[in-house]
């Protein structure tokens, strides 16, 4: 039905690409979300891809690939987005949390603060590559075929992105004993 | 906290927290923009299949190639009517004498081809020709273009010059099968191949004609309204050597769409020149485009 829709899409259909940005926009704002930790500026992007996305359609080879194509518009936009309104990052809201933490239950409330203060430190290409193996699933090939970088520069990105949020909950299981420590 | 939990279960677990949905009012505004927005253009015959990031390499290499190839090597040589193409994308001073060798650099900048006379060099021979009217373009692989922003509509059309030309048709256009043993490569044995393409509806030819002075075979046809795959994976014809198997290869960008191929004998080398126009146009494109054809020089 996808495949449908790109089609008739790039034939200039307003309509099918309409039902096709449908299909597809949830999941892109989640990916917008999770890469720039602000539903507005996520909002702004996945618009703005979607738009690039109708412009260059026409270009779209491989009409079966259209969400991967898709998704590189998107963190291409994510990136233009955070840097055209970095004012704004600077007094980024906290994300509206809808999932509950049941899923794990040693997933504390501390963990997540301290894990959403990592992640903001990370750089934009690092949150891409985390969001894109570990939210969305993918292999680290299909990720670097995704953004269009080098294996490599995908495995780099995810290991300075892991360590850093690692790091993060491993200061934070020092940090009581550190306590003590000064208490005894 | 407990040290031994997984750092990576965590982070997938914050991961999945936060918004899921697109709000409606942002689906209104793509809807909005995308009727005030026209789809880029995007004319040319070349098309390169979904690879590997090696490939890939390889197929940039190649493109440089294709691109120094078709290179256009465009030279206003004469200031017509409306205004010299002072704006015309190229002004290399000189016609390179060996296209095959000629730097990706030389090949001109897309933009607007403005009402003039053009030199370029095709298959290794300098040429010229003249656009009889505003509103043709060259675009970024050096195919000759009417109406951009439309181009698969009405009026619009798109004209190639091929460097080298192609060797071989499709007998599967679908499929993408090529023609076996391939045709002779003369222009009446390409010509004979062009016309008999399955999927296709042969209007004229091959004709004998003359551009530019020399002999050459003249063949239209329409793609079938009912061919069995979308038209753009409906392959027609191809040259190997610019690319090997990534080379160039032309399909047909709509149903319908009436393709022209002029393959001339210049002194026993032969150059392929294809244009595509659609149906439902108001403006008589196909009759520009023989005007073109017809002010084709070879020196």
């Amino acid at each position: 039905m996808q495949r449908a829709l790109v089609d008739r899409a790039k034939r200039g259909d307003g309509e099918a690409f309409d039902a096709l940005a449908r299909m597809v926009g949830d999941r892109c704002m989640a990916i917008a979300c999770r890469i720039l930790r602000d539903a507005d500026l996520a909002e702004d992007a996945v618009q703005a891809a979607l738009i690039t996305a109708w412009r260059e359609l026409r270009a779209l080879r491989e009409p079966d690939r259209f969400e991967p194509w898709l998704h590189r518009i998107l963190t291409n936009a994510c990136y233009a987005e955070a840097r055209r309104r970095r004012r704004s990052l600077a007094e980024i809201r906290v994300l509206p949390v809808e999932a509950t933490y049941g899923p794990d239950e040693t997933f504390t409330i501390h963990d997540r603060d301290q894990l959403e203060r990592a992640f903001r430190r990370l750089t934009l290409e690092q949150r891409a590559v985390l969001v894109f193996h570990h939210y969305v699933g993918l292999p680290v090939s299909e990720v670097a075929d995704r953004l269009d970088i080098p294996i490599g520069t995908v495995k780099s990105r995810l290991h300075h992105a892991t360590v850093a949020l690692r790091a993060s909950l491993e200061a934070d299981a020092r940090t009581p004993s550190i306590s003590q420590e000064r208490l005894a | 906290m407990n040290t031994s939990r997984d750092p990576d279960r965590l982070i997938s677990t914050f991961l999945a927290e936060g918004q899921t949905e697109l709000p409606d009012r942002a689906f209104d505004a793509v809807r909005s923009e995308i009727d005030r927005t026209r789809q880029r253009v995007v004319i040319g015959p070349w098309r390169t299949p979904h690879m590997n990031t090696l490939a890939k390499l390889a197929t940039a290499a190649a493109a440089v190639a294709v691109v120094a190839i078709v290179g256009y090597n465009l030279l206003p040589a004469n200031r017509g009517v409306g205004g010299g193409p002072a704006s015309s994308p190229s002004l290399s001073p000189t016609p390179q004498p060996s296209p095959s060798t000629t730097p990706a650099a030389a090949m001109p900048p897309p933009g607007p081809l403005s009402v003039g006379t053009y030199t370029i060099v095709v298959e290794g021979i300098p040429a010229s020709f003249s656009v009889p009217a505003p509103g043709w373009a060259i675009d970024r692989f050096g195919s000759i273009g009417f109406g951009e922003g439309d181009f698969g509509q009405p009026d619009s059309a798109g004209l190639n010059f091929w460097q080298s030309a192609p060797e071989n048709v499709y007998a599967d256009p679908c499929a993408h099968t090529p023609l076996s043993p391939l045709p002779a490569a003369s222009a009446a044995g390409l010509a004979a191949a062009a016309a008999t393409i399955p999927g296709t509806d042969l209007i004229t030819g091959p004709s004998a004609v003359t551009v530019g002075g020399h002999p050459a075979q003249h063949v239209v046809f329409t793609i079938r309204e009912d061919i069995a795959c979308d038209p753009k994976e409906f392959y027609l014809w191809y040259d190997e050597s610019t690319g090997g198997a990534s080379g160039g290869w032309r399909w047909g960008s709509e149903l319908g769409s009436t393709h022209q191929v002029w393959i001339i004998d210049v002194d026993g080398v032969v150059v392929w020149i294809d244009s595509e126009t659609f149906k439902g146009g108001k403006l008589d494109l196909d009759q520009q485009i023989q005007q073109i054809v017809d002010s084709i020089q070879f020196e």
